[in-house]
Parts: C-alpha cells; structure tokens; sequence
C-alpha cells in the first residue's frame, strides 16, 4: 500500500516521535509497502537540518532519516513556513532572506501545505507522528 | 470503518481518544501513552471491554515497565504496528 507520514518532532524538541517515525517507515519498507511522501512539520523540519550534533552516546537521527531518504528514494518534504522561523533553509531562501548561510540537508525540499494535503489524498494510508 | 488510534501520551490525549472511540477500533499506545497501562482509576480494563487496546514494546520496555498479566494487553513490535494501519482504515493521531 500507499503510506504518506507527517512528522511533528525532532531529537530535542521534546517528545521522540522522529525516532518513532523513522523505525515505523523502516518496518513499512521491511513489509514492501511504498512511502509516498514524509512531510516534516512544526518542529519535525529540524530533522533536515545538517547543523545538529546529538552527543556521540545518542543517535544521529537527522542523519539516519537522511540515509533512508536516499537509500529508498523517498520524497521528502519539509514545511516551508516552520522552517523559515526555525532557521531552517536551503540555498535559496537563505539568498532571498540574505541570512548567513543555508543548511537543508540533499533530498529534501522546502514546499507548502498543499504538500502535505496531496500525500493525504494520494497515498492509501496517512500516519501522523505528533511530537 | 474501522479506525487505528494512536496514544502517544496519558491525560487529555488518551481522555480525547476515549471519547472518539467507535466498537470495532484499535488502540495502539505508545511513547509515554504506555503509561496507562498504570493509570488511575483503570481507564484501560473498561476501554478493552470495547475495543482491541495494543501497546508498542520498544516504548513499554524502554521504560522499565511490564505489561500487567492480569490484563490481556497485546504487546507488538513495529512490524505489527505497521499491520494494524493495514487492518484499519484510518489511522488518527491523539498527541
């Protein structure tokens, strides 16, 4: 089936959905399931930032979601208004905004709402992972 | 339309999840929504009079819990996670 998730949380923002997503979209792919899309929301855009630095006794989990996201070719999708207030850009935005430097991880993409609405529909089942 | 509702915390969100709750739904807790495997008042042994309450075991044995014998709670890993969004039709978040 269809699987679209949305992600609220990141490692220290308080809860532990970033981990409980990432082992959740590791089993969906285990049982040959296809994810649609993975739309970070709210504090879940810090997961693509490439500045975070957990300590060495935890684990990476910005960097394994990475890792998932281009080993499956995942598309995913960061909401662009969380991660302006939250310093999280690419490139482009940085340019636009004139800030000091960009740190969007590769393969993902800084885009709106309607993202998140399209997976809804597309995909067969949507799970969201509140923080 | 059978619906899976996730539980990711005690109090309002579990109280939210009761009251939406439908005969024939599941609910899976997690996180610190585990928990309520010890909450005041045994919430959970009037819920699983209703419906299908599962807990997820990673959550359940990182914090040092057990799940209660005398209640039949079904313990599941990811995998049967990912089988209860297969079985449902929806799943709704309560967070």
């Amino acid at each position: 089936m269809k699987y679209a998730l949305a992600v609220y949380g990141a490692a220290g923002t308080g809860g532990q959905s970033s981990q409980t997503a990432l082992s959740f979209a590791r089993a969906l792919l285990a049982s040959g399931h296809e994810i649609i899309r993975v739309f970070f929301y709210q504090d879940g855009v810090h997961n693509a930032s490439g500045l975070i630095s957990p300590p060495q006794d935890e684990q990476n989990l910005p960097e394994q979601w990475q890792n998932l996201v281009k080993e499956h070719n995942i598309d995913a999708v960061v909401c662009i208004a969380a991660a302006l207030r939250r310093g999280v850009v690419n490139a482009e935005e940085a340019q636009r905004y004139e800030l000091p430097g960009s740190n969007l991880r590769e393969g993902y993409e800084l885009s709106g709402l309607g993202q998140l609405l399209e997976a809804t529909v597309e995909a067969d089942r949507f799970v969201t992972f509140g923080d | 339309m059978a619906t899976l509702h996730t539980v990711n915390k005690t109090g309002q969100p579990l109280e939210l999840c009761l009251r939406a709750l439908n005969a024939g739904d599941s609910v899976l807790l997690l996180e610190e929504g585990v928990y309520a495997l010890y909450e005041a008042g045994d919430v959970l042994s009037e819920l699983l009079r209703h419906v299908a309450v599962h807990v997820l075991d990673a959550d359940v044995l990182a914090r040092g819990m057990t799940n209660r014998d005398n209640l039949d709670i079904d313990m599941i890993d990811y995998q049967g996670f990912v089988e209860l969004t297969e079985t449902n039709d929806k799943v709704v978040s309560w967070f």
